[in-house]
């Protein structure tokens, strides 16, 4: 064990009291000693107490009792020789909040295009309920909330267009339209900006009102690509807030994302997907096995950041 | 019933005067010019046309016009005339308020003004004063149609509209008057010139009509009787059927009432969606029209459009082709490129293309949406553009087969685009570049796409051409009509294929749509 904690050796010792203290009653069942060393500061040091874990640990038992709301059954997709997604096969249980983890271009935005249908798959299954997305697209589609990663959207639309757009498009009737894009303006913060161009937007402004536009159906799931990417701190903390809102009325949301931090933090599911393949999957406490998230997720992978190379960029420059 | 709507008759008409004194003096140099050109419109035939044969054909063209005119009006304005809606509340019959509000119009400043015209008639006509009774019996029917008619039209125009599209009825009104407007100055201008050889054809037709009939009856009491109560028949039984319609629609009216508009409208304040109902292809429609307006490729593209003919035009001017077929030229042509611009329209407006797929849109919403703006610039611009064209052909006779032609290859060109902007995109300025930016991605596709779907339009295009065109070349009311007829019929009919087999590749092609345009986006 020493060996693996020497780089945060010198940063965890002045938390070390703090992480004690709050980090006992949730990690019931991890060996305290390493709890306390090795996961608590990754996940930062103010965010430690936030009830967010807890919640996520204990929705985690419960939702992995409830009927399979969305499953894939060995999704393939292949362009030429790549192989982007191999045969996998994973299921969302109703009202749990599944994070998809992986390296850059392990098939996280492949697999989720294809489960909101925006992503024909060589071979295999997708359903929503007892609906195939594949099959019956329009009646899945109904059930499924999105967000894609570093698409466009209308965004020569001023932002209560685009809600209404959005709205009307996924089936909304219209007396409740008004009500729904108001108030989900509000929640994400963004009422202000509701007049203004889309195009305009920041980063995250505009993967907030995606966020809103994919919401805005009351769908049973929610697919979610990078959700957190670009939005501040304090957005984000709100955005989280709403999902487990939603999460906790019976929805369901998958959602991907390389930092491992986060998963541990706010999901409950999480699926590791390495080179187009699902090699871990299940409650974030059954995955982590009482390691942190990420040191599993290294020993997953057999990847380490300690290798060897780049000697020639350490140290000295070329003109020395 | 009667005597109270009487005394609210009474009073508005006094309305116009109260209020200040400019204001009371304006109305009154109205009505005295309204007045004077009523009697003005009487006379002047009197004075123009010395033949009373001549006359009565003249008589008979000028009150058909203006009566149909009366009762054409009312459908798309009639913001001023009473509701019998308005009366809903009162304790008595649909039926008696209908047939109070029918009674009492007879005091109204307009139907005032139609009595100064028709007594303007009675006493300057010497000719119509020989059967005592035809005159009067005449006139009267032709009152009787004016009023039972502008209530059927205008409570046509409520049932069907309601106050909320009435706007839109209004506006609609404005651009079918603009787009005519050429049209009816030529026929003005022909017919002064033709003399009255020109509109016999007219009379003859008007005069079977409701609205010439009683004219015609005047003019042939005193030499055929029968023929002249034949005439009278006519109309007094349509002002009898117009009268048993309106007692209908009033009763329709006042039984029924439109569903509440929310006051907390989803779509109130966001500009085109405001227009369009809450359902996707209508949505679409509103973005696209959006689009149009904040996007500069679309205003260059449109630029561009008219400058094809102009090419054309000199060609063939300088390989000595009549200058007269030239003027039907450039407007077909122009329409045809107005819908062929949008055979990309995919690749055009990819920004979130995949928003439609995610939602499940169906493809034959994506598609009617999607032609919102050209058949909304293209169908006023195919009837105002054919009623110049027309003019300057010099025959108004061949305006149906005009319009025809032109709507015809407008609808063709936009089902070709249909089908094509989903089965062949291209690579194109991308949505937000400069409009003279050329798309970096280099590929085949983009000539074998713009070749193959302008082929496709034309070869779509030829039917109307050659029926309209052939009804252009032997000029005749019926075959006119049958062009028209059959150029909407095929164009609908050619559309809606267009947009079924475009939506139904939609709905089997949408991620490979996402794929192709996200390559060059």
């Amino acid at each position: 064990m020493p060996p693996e904690t020497r780089s945060t050796v010198p940063v965890t010792e002045p938390d070390d009291i703090a992480i004690d203290a709050t980090s006992s009653t949730p990690d019931a069942g991890t060996v305290p000693d390493e709890g306390a060393a090795n996961h608590a500061p990754r996940t930062g040091r103010i965010q430690v107490p936030t009830p967010s874990v807890v919640r996520a640990r204990e929705r985690g038992r419960i939702a992995a009792q409830n009927p399979v709301v969305l499953r894939t059954e060995m999704l393939t997709k292949t362009f030429g020789s790549l192989v982007a997604a191999g045969e996998v096969s994973m299921a969302v249980h109703a009202g749990s909040f599944t994070g998809v983890v992986g390296p850059n271009g392990a098939g996280k935005t492949t697999t989720l295009s294809m489960i909101s249908g925006l992503l024909r798959p060589t071979s295999g299954r997708v359903t929503v309920g007892d609906v195939d997305v594949w099959t019956d697209g329009p009646a899945a589609k109904r059930l499924i909330g999105t967000l894609p990663d570093r698409l466009r959207l209308f965004d020569r639309l001023t932002g209560a267009q685009l809600l209404y757009y959005a709205g009307v498009l996924e089936g909304v009737e219209e007396s409740v339209l008004a009500e729904r894009s108001v108030e989900l303006a509000e929640a994400f913060g963004l009422e202000s900006a509701l007049g203004r161009l889309v195009s305009d937007y920041s980063a995250g402004m505009q993967k907030k009102i995606a966020l809103a536009c994919s919401m805005i159906h009351a769908p049973e799931v929610l697919v979610l690509d990078e959700p957190f990417e670009a939005i501040d701190p304090v957005s984000a903390s709100n955005v989280t807030e709403i999902l487990e809102k939603y999460v906790a009325g019976g929805g369901s949301v998958i959602m991907s994302s390389h930092s491992l931090d986060l998963i541990q933090r706010v999901c409950d599911h999480v699926t590791i997907i390495v080179d187009g393949r699902v090699i871990a999957q299940g409650t974030v406490d059954d995955v982590r096995d009482g390691i942190s998230l990420e040191e599993r997720f290294i020993r997953l992978t057999g990847r380490d950041d300690s290798k060897k190379g780049l000697e020639w960029l350490h140290g000295s420059s070329d003109s020395a | 019933m009667v005597a109270r709507l009487f005394r609210l008759r009474i009073a508005l008409l006094g309305g116009g005067f109260r209020g200040s004194f400019g204001r009371g003096l304006r109305a009154t140099v109205t009505l005295l010019l309204l007045a004077a050109a009523a009697v003005a419109l009487a006379l002047l035939p009197q004075l123009l046309v010395t033949d009373a044969a001549d006359r009565i054909i003249v008589d008979t063209v000028v009150g058909g016009v203006l009566l149909a005119g009366i009762l054409v009006v009312p459908f798309f304005e009639n913001r001023r005339l009473l509701d019998s809606r308005q009366f809903v509340q009162f304790p008595t019959t649909p039926g008696k308020i209908a047939v109070s509000l029918l009674v009492t119009s007879v005091v109204t400043w307009p139907f005032l003004l139609l009595v100064i015209w028709l007594a303007a008639l009675a006493v300057l006509r010497t000719e119509w004063h020989e059967p005592a009774w035809a005159a009067p019996l005449g006139l009267v029917l032709v009152a009787l149609v004016a009023l039972t008619g502008v209530r059927v039209t205008s409570g046509l125009s409520r049932l069907i509209a309601g106050g909320r599209h009435e706007g839109l009825i209004r506006s609609i009104g404005v651009l079918l008057a603009i787009a005519f407007l050429p049209v009816a100055v030529f026929a003005l201008t022909t017919s002064l010139t033709d003399g009255v050889e020109g509109l016999t054809e007219t009379a003859r037709v008007l005069s079977w009509t409701p609205v010439g009939a009683p004219f015609t009856g005047i003019g042939l009491a005193a030499a055929d009787p029968s023929a002249a109560a034949l005439r009278f028949g006519i109309a007094a039984v349509s002002a009898a059927l117009l009268f048993g319609l309106w007692v209908l629609i009033a009763t329709v009216a006042n039984q029924r009432i439109d569903r509440p508009l929310d006051p907390a409208v989803a779509r109130r304040g966001l500009g085109w969606f405001e227009r369009f109902a809450s359902t996707p292809a209508q949505v679409i429609a509103a973005r696209q029209l959006t689009y149009w307006a904040r996007d500069p490729r679309y205003r260059v593209a449109l630029f561009a459009i008219p400058f094809a003919p102009i090419v054309m035009l000199v060609a063939l001017w300088i390989a000595g082709v009549d200058p007269h077929v030239l003027a039907l030229v450039p407007l077909p042509v122009i329409l045809l490129l107005l819908g062929w611009s949008q055979h990309n329209d995919v690749a055009m407006d990819s920004t979130a293309i995949w928003m439609h797929v995610a939602s499940g849109t169906r493809g034959r919403a994506d598609r009617t949406g999607r032609l919102a703006p050209v058949l909304m610039i293209g169908i006023p611009l195919a009837l105002f553009g054919s009623s110049v064209t027309v003019t300057v052909l010099g025959d108004w006779r061949v305006l149906p087969a005009v319009i025809g032609l032109n709507v015809g290859v407008l609808l063709a060109a936009s089902a070709s685009s249909s089908v094509f902007s989903v089965l062949m995109p291209y690579p194109t300025t991308r949505p937000g570049d400069s409009p003279f930016v050329q798309p970096q991605w280099s590929g085949s596709g983009s000539g074998l796409a713009q070749t193959l779907s302008i082929i496709i339009a034309l070869v779509l295009s030829i039917p109307v051409a050659w029926v309209s065109i052939s009804a252009i070349i032997e000029v005749g009311f019926a075959d006119n009509m049958i062009a028209l007829l059959f150029s909407l019929g095929y164009g609908a009919v050619v559309l809606g294929l267009g947009i079924l087999i475009g939506g139904w590749i939609f709905d089997r092609s949408g991620p490979e749509l996402i794929a192709v345009t996200q390559v060059f986006d």
